[in-house]
């Protein structure tokens, strides 16, 4: 990689879509020029399954307006969007990490409110997808004992909404609305932004368990092909790396940007890290690893699960924000 | 109290957080189920509400618990857990704070013709919350410029209670408005609190503010209204709205007034992302003295609290979602 790396001034990143809404949660003194609560602000904010960020990148002046996937099993998006007085036209790019319903499920009310914009999805996205349930959560199984009829019955699979392209291409029509579904690589998007593309996987046993997806009525184990992740680069900080869900794993996603970018400091990680079903073992191994590549922000949210917040907020007191809906990163 | 019920079933309609793929943990044996994608349709928002089942003898009572802030996420939740509105025999209100009434016109007009709501009259004094730079410090509020406090944007009316159009619709509805400070027996072995004593004052919220007869005074919480459920051969469960009136407090009332000493689960808001970290340690100490089965703070209990009393007390400390539900 040249030594010229391009970068942002800035970058300002909302909280629009997450599972936790807390007006009384104060910003705290340690984060105050960082990480901004809502407070009052979020009194008519809904929660919803899911995820989502307004990003604002700064440069020289010039702004670029994206949004992080459009959230929420419900679609909420819009209606948080309100509160915060979020302008949706300006959208240049929707990126949308993966095809889980908790990250497209606003998708469509979003467009609704969109003349153009750039939509971009992973080809992969659109697969049918399915999540383990009740005392099989989170589990390795082999998908080809799974009997969906069987399973279904016993309330241990759970097909996910089918994400549908053809949804998508009804917005499209009259408008000056595009799928770029060829984003497969890493591609830099704007001066100091970048989508992962496909995330590298280094360490096989880090990708997410117990979600699977069907194709020509086959059952797999979801690889996350699908997932994309955003970096960016902020001048003299370091790499900003937003996740969704983070399936494929907090190392290969950190190790990809790092490879894809160029730059090995990592300033913050912020989205959701998917360990809600992880034990402490694996949770204080990612902690490790992040701890290593000494973040100044590492705030998980959505899927993270409690146990993997307890866990960084005691290790990395300093580092670990709480995120909840209209929280703001001024990074 | 001697009389008790068999069996208590809690279901969460409004909290603060929502997650399908939150597990139940084994650990509390059937007694606390996360919902899983059943989840997949509700929303959260800052508020609580509650549908409280008891069950004696084979007979059923259906009880609601507060009605959260915004009628879209207690009527959307409602339909998603296939509810019944009809099913509410009575309606509790915790206190006076919009989270936990604000969808009252809404849902009073689906609820059945004739039913009870039973909150302390203090709970409709107008009421307001302080900026974060004057919570601290005593003001004289005797001498309290509203219009200018307002302006500095260092106080906040919240919504008032709809008071003359929720009388009108209770007498077109026929509704028994049970407006008292006094605890009431609803049925063998469950209780209100009636206005809750204070052992101790450093643990009642502070803050927040009330209007009575154009004076501004601090809010004493006097509305604060809990639920005391004596269930056969456990002991008490405690439900509390925020317990702004002190958690412990709030127990320790629950205690006095049944005369029963053994807690088996404490389950609603403690209203603790406000409390210093010395604070959550002496309450926590006291749950341990209290060594209840089951500590399920969520809506304004916090993020520190709820991490804090997890790393203490990890086998009876459990995480609650919208749609949680707990078969005692």
């Amino acid at each position: 990689m040249s030594s010229a790396i391009s970068s942002v001034d800035k970058v300002h990143i909302r909280v629009l879509v997450n599972n936790y809404v807390d007006p009384t949660f104060v910003t705290e003194e340690k984060f105050k020029d960082l990480v901004i609560q809502p407070e009052r602000n979020a009194g008519t904010c809904v929660g919803d399954h899911g995820l989502t960020l307004d990003i604002t990148l700064m440069k020289d002046g010039n702004v670029h307006h994206l949004l992080f996937d459009a959230g929420g099993t419900n679609g909420t998006v819009l209606q948080n969007a309100m509160a915060f007085r979020v302008k949706f036209e300006t959208f240049e790019k929707i990126i949308i990490s993966h095809g889980h319903v908790d990250h497209y499920g606003g998708l469509f009310k979003t467009l609704e409110q969109i003349q153009e914009t750039e939509l971009i999805i992973s080809p992969h996205a659109f697969n049918q997808k399915y999540m383990l349930t009740g005392k099989l959560t989170g589990m390795k199984i082999d998908p080809q004992t799974i009997d969906y009829r069987q399973f279904k019955k016993e309330k241990l699979i759970f097909q996910l909404p089918p994400f549908k392209e053809k949804l998508i291409r009804k917005f499209m029509e009259g408008r000056n609305i595009t799928l770029n579904k060829e984003i497969t690589r890493p591609t830099q998007i704007f001066e100091g932004c970048w989508i992962s593309g496909e995330i590298d996987i280094l360490k096989e046993d880090e990708i997410s368990h117990g979600l699977l997806y069907q194709k020509d009525k086959v059952f797999y184990e979801d690889n996350f092909r699908d997932e994309l992740s955003l970096y960016i680069n902020v001048e003299g900080k370091g790499l900003v790396v937003l996740t969704g869900c983070c399936h494929c794993g907090v190392y290969n996603t950190v190790e990809h940007a790092k490879k894809v970018t160029g730059i090995n400091k990592i300033y913050a990680i912020i989205g959701g890290l998917h360990h809600i079903w992880s034990d402490f073992n694996t949770i204080n191994q990612v902690l490790t690893y992040i701890k290593s590549q000494e973040p100044q922000i590492i705030c998980p949210m959505h899927c993270s699960g409690l146990n993997f917040l307890m866990a960084a907020r005691t290790q990395m007191p300093d580092q670990t924000p709480i995120g909840v809906v209209g929280t703001q990163f001024q990074l | 109290m001697t009389e008790s019920v068999d069996k208590v079933l809690i279901k969460i309609l409004v909290a603060n957080r929502t997650d399908v793929t939150l597990r139940s943990d084994p650990h509390f044996k059937n007694q606390v189920i996360q919902p899983g994608p059943s989840a997949m349709d509700c929303l959260a928002e800052h508020g609580l509400a509650l549908s409280v089942v008891t069950i004696r003898n084979g007979e059923r009572h259906r009880y609601l618990f507060d009605m959260g802030g915004l009628k879209k996420t207690i009527m959307n939740n409602l339909n998603a857990f296939k509810i019944d509105y009809s099913e509410f025999e009575k309606v509790f209100l915790s206190h006076g704070h919009y989270d936990h009434w604000g969808a009252i016109l809404d849902i009073s007009q689906q609820l059945n013709n004739g039913i009870e709501f039973i909150l302390n009259p203090e709970g409709l004094y107008p009421r307001f919350s302080l900026g974060k730079e004057l919570t601290g410090t005593k003001i004289d509020l005797a001498t309290l410029d509203f219009q200018q406090l307002k302006q500095e944007k260092k106080i906040r009316q919240l919504p008032d209670f709809p008071e003359k159009k929720f009388r009108e619709l209770a007498k077109e509805k026929n509704f028994k408005l049970n407006f008292t400070n006094q605890p009431i027996t609803i049925e063998p072995g469950v209780t209100t609190s009636g206005e809750i004593s204070v052992s101790d004052s450093e643990e009642v919220t502070k803050g927040m503010l009330i209007r009575k007869n154009d004076t501004f005074l601090y809010d004493e919480f006097n509305d604060e209204l809990s639920l005391y459920i004596n269930i056969q051969d456990k002991g008490l469960i405690v439900i509390t709205g925020c317990g702004h009136r002190g958690i412990l407090n709030t127990i320790k009332h629950g205690q006095t007034l049944t005369g029963l000493q053994e807690i088996y689960a404490v389950i609603g808001g403690f209203h603790q992302n406000w409390a210093s970290p010395e604070r959550i340690r002496k309450t926590i100490e006291q749950f341990k003295a209290l060594k209840p089965k089951i500590i399920c703070g969520f809506h304004c209990t916090g993020f520190k609290f709820n991490a804090e009393c997890m790393r203490q007390l990890p086998n009876q400390t459990t995480l609650a979602v919208v749609g949680t539900t707990f078969i005692l």
